[in-house]
């Protein structure tokens, strides 16, 4: 039979095929809806609070709409009230503990779970997360390896993936996730969707566009996915088509202006020349996470780099960004943190002091090539060349495309120490 | 697109922002992976054995995977995990080890690689063209720690889509059987088998034809099947009986384990190096008896017991000797139940009856245990050996056994075991759902046909009363008495029952007060 009838039937009114999400009780919002309905008679029920609780929190990550971290919270702290100690509150208020940033807490919480009951897989990943976030990176391991010896699952391959992609072991990070995304088909359509995206992700940052492009698209053919969207637009960067780009991004942050989002925006737009346009998007950043900051939350890490990457704009303070860097790496000591806080002293001037810093970023053996070049920056600042030629040449190995911003000065500095690009 | 529209979006996004960041390589946000996800393909939901009743020289096992497949399940339908190890175990020497373990692997495979839809045009066999996303599987049988591969690259039936996509469906489905010398299998999507009152049953232990006599009483009503419409995902296999009896021993323990394999985090030489991804498997899922993990084992024990093995069932002895539900039936309805411990429960979950299926020496373990030698009933009776039919639950478990009904009335102590309690209500006790919403097949695998995607319906109201009553049959001397006893009326509960309301229904407890049962 040559017809391709599925093919039309999916077709929406222009020939696209309409991406469907699966309905039943697998989705969160299904488990929303059954356990409200059940807590308007049984108020007072922990049990029902906790899973409604966790079904926010899943709701966080399937629409971005961070109005769930309260609900979860009402939810989680009224059942922690009213039955305290139950190992899967705990779990609900450690995961609630990673989304607001507060990783000591979060760690404290996972611990106890974990505590009361040993045979369950969740309270591990929580404490996994909360030691990755905290630099632990071999407390996070063998709190990995129990969960995973405990459960194979999308959620401990995909944090599997993540520590060797931490550890500079890529390929194997690749073989993990798509394990996490064969372990979880048939299950929550955007989880496997997200992990896909992830998968883009590992994919892109090692310059391989083709790979990535098509983890995209394959999440994308799922469910909606606003960071799959990202990622095209950040494939079609690297390929030069900075105007698809541009279209790409605009389209997802006007649904949903994540900071990292909007300042890539802009990043797109000042290579093209639009400064009004890419100057506006900067001051958006600032404005989104003034907000952040007002309504509480720990605007950290994401903000120092910004503002390190911006600090040798007209009008800002380099010194700021390395006090923010600072603060943020007290709370936060990931190599990430290092490598921030060496960026902004280096973007500062201040070449000595960021070379601990940039050091300690590479430590793991990372194969994040923004790592190395900050790292052969600094070098270059320092005028130990020999040092900076390798770790830039290591870095355009890694990802030779880099990012939109940096790319312009990578070239410029592999020039300046005669290394062909 | 303006940028001041934009600004006017961040009152929503105020609190939390930062935290659903997801940065791009560099300074990474935390990453936010999935924790609390479902795990469908490994989620075991029944496990039956019986003597085949067109073959009565061979055993049928059969597993269900996947709870709850909504019938319109496109785009992406449902398949077996391409990564899970599904396993039928065999027990014939009551020691608690497997002597005889069938496993199944599926892989996944895609016949048109410009396309992942699951069908490209009508499906009319199960070789056909359009038939795009397609799963095969290896069987292989395990003994003495040596694998034999039974069957390799055995196709899998298509789901049960529509009248467009699947016109002929159980003539595809017919063709999903495959025949191994004396053995047969099937792996596929199939007709949820199972049936119970899901809504009423987990509402505080309702059952509907008993509504009034509850101590939240409601209008009686009949059973409603909340697994009525939904398709599963089934494995079986027909053995002959004589390729899993031991001489002289016709009793087999049957249960069924879901598994994947171990992984380590980091190589352990080093970044750049193969990762070592294949270890041995470990343990996701795993069932014998029906509602062990709902009835005897309590919520927080879930994961132990999935992760257990036989061997060290006597760990979970105590929650079979005093399990939570009798004591909520006895706390819940006029139904004097039988007090703790509960030998009678020890045998039916994990030793088997004696002169039934409890076969000598044998290890406690939770298992089905299954007597091959037992005849096969002309006609079965749902209420299995409670209802003299000697063939059924608990012996085994066929297809149309009404387990619940059974169980319920084990609980609450209707069965020889215990005779003063061997009465109405308790052997009348029920939840009013007291057969399939399909009729089982009379060949191979015998499991339904699954409900068709495109025209179905959930949710059907089962029969309007309870099951009535078997005779009260001993199996001792023969005496058979039927007594009846009205029914008693309770004004309070006992103190026990009272802390053990207010400690896991809080939200109940308070009506018990305002009735006057609870202080």
């Amino acid at each position: 039979m040559g017809v391709a009838i599925g093919r039309f039937a999916l077709a929406g009114g222009d020939g696209a095929p309409a991406p469907q999400r699966r309905t039943g009780s697998a989705t969160a919002e299904f488990a929303v809806t059954e356990l409200q309905a059940r807590l308007a008679t049984s108020p007072d029920d922990p049990v029902l609070l906790t899973r409604l609780g966790q079904a926010y929190l899943v709701r966080v990550r399937e629409t971005a709409d961070p109005s769930y971290f309260i609900r979860a919270a009402q939810a989680l702290e009224r059942s922690q009230a009213l039955a305290p100690d139950q190992p899967a509150t705990l779990t609900g208020l450690g995961l609630l503990a990673l989304g607001r940033h507060e990783f000591s807490a979060a760690l404290e919480l996972g611990r106890r779970a974990h505590q009361l009951d040993p045979a369950a897989p969740e309270p591990l990943g929580v404490v996994v997360d909360a030691h990755v976030e905290l630099g632990h990176y071999d407390d996070a391991a063998v709190a990995l390896q129990e969960m995973l010896d405990r459960r194979p699952s999308l959620a401990s391959l995909s944090r599997a993936s993540y520590l060797r992609e931490i550890h500079g072991d890529v390929p194997g990070a690749v073989t993990a996730m798509t394990q996490a995304a064969i372990a979880g088909a048939g299950a929550s359509v955007d989880d496997v969707a997200y992990v896909e995206t992830l998968l883009g992700d590992l994919h892109l940052g090692t310059g391989k566009l083709v790979e990535a492009e098509g983890a995209y698209r394959r999440a994308l053919e799922r469910t909606d996915v606003p960071a799959a969207e990202v990622g095209l637009a950040r494939v079609a960067a690297a390929r030069g088509d900075l105007a698809a780009a541009a279209t790409g991004l605009d389209a997802v942050t006007t649904r949903l202006p994540q900071p990292a989002w909007v300042a890539l925006l802009g990043d797109v737009n000042a290579a093209m020349g639009r400064h009004a346009q890419a100057g506006a998007a900067y001051d958006l950043v600032r404005q989104i996470e003034a907000l952040n900051t007002a309504a509480g939350v720990a605007v950290d890490l994401e903000l120092a780099r910004f503002e390190a990457d911006h600090a040798k704009d007209d009008g800002t303070d380099p010194d700021a960004a390395v006090t923010m860097a600072r603060s943020a790496r007290a709370a936060r000591p990931t190599i990430f943190a290092d490598d921030t806080l060496g960026w902004a002293l280096r973007q500062a001037g201040r070449p000595e002091e960021a070379l601990p810093h940039s050091q300690a970023a590479v430590r793991l053996g990372t194969a994040d090539a923004l790592l190395w070049y900050h790292l052969a920056a600094v070098e270059s600042d320092l005028g130990r060349l020999e040092e900076a030629r390798t770790h830039l040449a290591r870095a355009l190995s890694i990802n030779p495309h880099l990012t939109v911003r940096d790319l312009p000065h990578a070239r410029d500095l592999a020039a300046r120490l005669g290394l062909p690009v | 697109m303006s940028i001041l529209k934009k600004l006017r979006v961040p009152a929503l996004l105020g609190v939390g922002m930062v935290a659903a960041t997801l940065v791009p390589s560099g300074a990474s946000s935390h990453r936010e992976a999935p924790l609390i996800t479902e795990d469908p393909v490994a989620d075991n939901t029944d496990v039956y054995a019986f003597r085949s009743p067109d073959r009565p020289d061979t055993v049928t096992l059969i597993a269900n995977w996947i709870p709850f497949e909504e019938p319109a399940g496109g785009p992406n339908f449902y398949n077996f995990g391409d990564d899970v190890l599904y396993q039928i175990h065999v027990d014939n020497n009551a020691d608690a080890e497997p002597d005889i373990t069938y496993e199944w692997r599926f892989t996944t495979k895609i016949q048109n690689p410009n396309t992942f839809l699951y069908n490209t045009g009508p499906i009319t066999s199960i070789d056909d063209p359009d038939f795009n996303y397609r799963q095969f599987y290896d069987v292989s049988v395990v003994r003495g720690g040596v694998r034999t591969v039974l069957g390799s690259q055995l196709a899998v039936p298509p789901n049960n889509i529509g009248p467009r996509s699947t016109p002929t469906y159980e003539a595809v489905a017919a063709e999903g059987v495959h025949t191994l010398g004396a053995i047969k299998t099937f792996a596929g999507q199939r007709d949820d088998p199972f049936y119970v009152d899901l809504g009423s049953a987990f509402d505080l232990l309702g059952l509907r034809p008993f509504n009034t006599a509850h101590k939240i009483p409601l209008p009686t009503a009949p059973g409603v099947d909340g697994l009525a419409g939904f398709n599963t995902h089934t494995i079986a296999i027909q053995v002959p009986i004589s390729e899993l009896t031991t001489a002289g021993q016709p009793i087999i323990g049957v249960y069924s384990q879901t598994k994947r394999q171990q992984t380590r985090v980091l190589a352990a030489t080093g970044p750049g190096s193969a990762p070592r991804n294949f270890g041995s498997f470990v343990n996701v899922s795993r069932l014998g008896m029906p509602l062990v993990n709902e009835v005897v084992i309590p919520l927080g024990q879930k994961d132990r017991f999935n992760a257990s093995e036989p061997r060290d069932d006597i760990q979970f002895l105590p929650f079979v000797q005093n399990p939570e539900p009798a004591r909520l039936i006895g706390a819940l309805y006029p139904v004097d139940v039988p007090p703790a411990p509960r030998d009678d429960l020890v045998a039916i979950f994990l030793t088997g009856l004696p002169g039934l299926n409890k076969p000598a020496n044998v290890k406690p373990s939770e298992m089905i245990r299954l007597n091959t030698s037992i005849p096969v009933t002309a006609s079965p009776d749902a209420l299995g050996v409670l209802a003299g039919d000697n063939q059924g639950f608990p012996n085994g478990r066929r297809l149309v056994d009404d387990v619940v009904d059974i169980e319920l009335r084990a609980l609450a102590g209707a069965t020889p075991f215990t005779p003063p309690f061997n009465r109405v209500p308790n052997n009348s006790l029920g939840d009013g759902v007291n057969a399939n919403d399909r009729p089982f097949l009379s060949v191979f695998p015998y499991v339904a046909t699954p409900h068709q995607g495109y025209d179905h319906t959930h949710h059907k109201v089962g029969s309007t009363s309870a099951q009535p009553p078997g005779p009260v049959v001993t199996a001792g001397p023969a005496t058979t008495t039927t007594t009846t006893t009205p029914p008693q009326t309770r004004t309070t509960l006992s103190p026990e029952n009272c802390t053990l309301v207010r400690n896991q229904q809080p939200a109940n407890y308070a009506q018990l007060q305002s009735a006057g049962v609870c202080p």
